[in-house]
């Protein structure tokens, strides 16, 4: 009877906790800071994973666009994933990526594959990358506030020579 | 031309009086304001080939000819047009003026007895030919700057941003300075 209950806790734990158990992960996240001449802007997230059970796993990364990719291991518990978008369609602020282990994938996949929602899915981790806005160039460009400038004194000097002449 | 004092008849038959008056409806400028506009328009028009050589990236030695020949021909219609306008507006200003510079002589002068009724109207005269003439060139010289960069940059940066630097450069100097040596020589309709 006690091996029982002890069984019972175990399975309960291991369920709870998945099998590489509670993971923590420490992000640093870089992107594209100069979009004056790009049509689209990179996000780099880099992260070290620990997990309580000192696993190292392959990891999937679903976006919140719904695309899921693999998580590039660039070290011993470093991972690497990156993404482009669009300067129009970029936004900054934190993107919520949900990382996968190869079980979680599997399951991502047939949830896919059944028209099921990815968000029921339950994700190993969850991660906040803060992404910045990339730098587009000046709100008003040189040309146009050169001509605005020039215009308005030109347009001083037309009305003052009117009012000379009447 | 200074002292106005003297009544004395001029070689050309005109006495200082008729000189001044002369000189406030004559569209001839003396070798002092032909300077200052032939400066003014040379510094106006030479201005353009910065812009044309860095923000626009015309070569600059390859292309030193045409800045040269475009320059001088700026300079000519922008110099042009600074007289025309400079004449538009002097007798306008003198009549604005005249009030002003009366008291102003009538105050300096004050109860001098030894100058005559004509000796002041005669430096009345000069003095508002002198102001008038001052205020009609450097408002020539303003006037024409600012219509002659709006234009330039009018043309050069929105009308032919697709054109080729060169033909950019030549029209919109050309136009520029053609449009306001053009314009400057209109009748006054006021």
């Amino acid at each position: 009877m006690y091996r029982e209950m002890l069984a019972l806790c175990l399975l309960a734990v291991v369920c709870t906790t998945g099998v590489y158990g509670s993971c923590k992960a420490t992000v640093n996240a870089f992107s594209t800071q100069d979009a004056t001449i790009l049509t689209q802007v990179a996000h780099v997230a880099e992260f070290s994973l620990q997990c309580s059970n000192s696993a190292q796993p392959s990891l999937f990364a679903e976006f919140p666009c719904g695309k899921v990719v693999p998580v590039a291991k660039v070290g011993d518990n470093k991972y690497q994933v990156s993404w482009v978008e669009d300067i129009k369609g970029g936004s900054s602020g934190n993107v919520q990526v949900r990382l996968f282990d190869e079980d979680g994938y599997a399951n991502v996949r047939k949830a896919q594959r059944d028209g099921d929602k990815v968000s029921s899915v339950k994700s190993l981790l969850d991660i906040g990358v803060p992404t910045k806005g990339a730098y587009k160039g000046p709100w008003i460009k040189a040309e146009i506030l050169a001509a605005i400038l020039v215009g308005g004194v030109a347009y001083f000097a037309f009305t003052t020579k009117g009012k000379v002449q009447s | 031309m200074g002292s106005g004092k003297q009544q004395k008849v001029q070689s050309s038959g005109f006495t200082k009086e008729e000189e001044l008056l002369l000189q406030d409806f004559s569209r001839n400028v003396s070798t002092k304001s032909a300077t200052i506009f032939y400066g003014n328009a040379f510094i106006v028009s030479a201005l353009p080939i910065w812009l044309f050589w860095r923000i626009h990236n015309m070569d600059l030695w390859p292309s030193s000819i045409l800045f040269v020949l475009v320059t001088a021909a700026s300079t000519y219609l922008m110099a042009t047009a600074y007289k025309n306008i400079k004449f538009q507006l002097k007798h306008k200003i003198a009549v604005r003026r005249e009030e002003a510079v009366t008291r102003e002589v009538n105050r300096q002068m004050g109860d001098d007895k030894k100058i005559t009724r004509k000796e002041k109207d005669e430096r009345i005269l000069w003095k508002k030919n002198e102001v008038a003439d001052y205020e009609a060139t450097t408002y020539s010289i303003f006037y024409n700057n600012a219509i002659y960069l709006a234009i330039i940059i009018f043309i050069s940066f929105f009308l032919l941003k697709n054109a080729t630097p060169f033909v950019n450069y030549i029209f919109s100097i050309g136009v520029a300075s053609g449009v306001l040596a053009l314009f400057s020589t209109s009748a006054q309709t006021n």
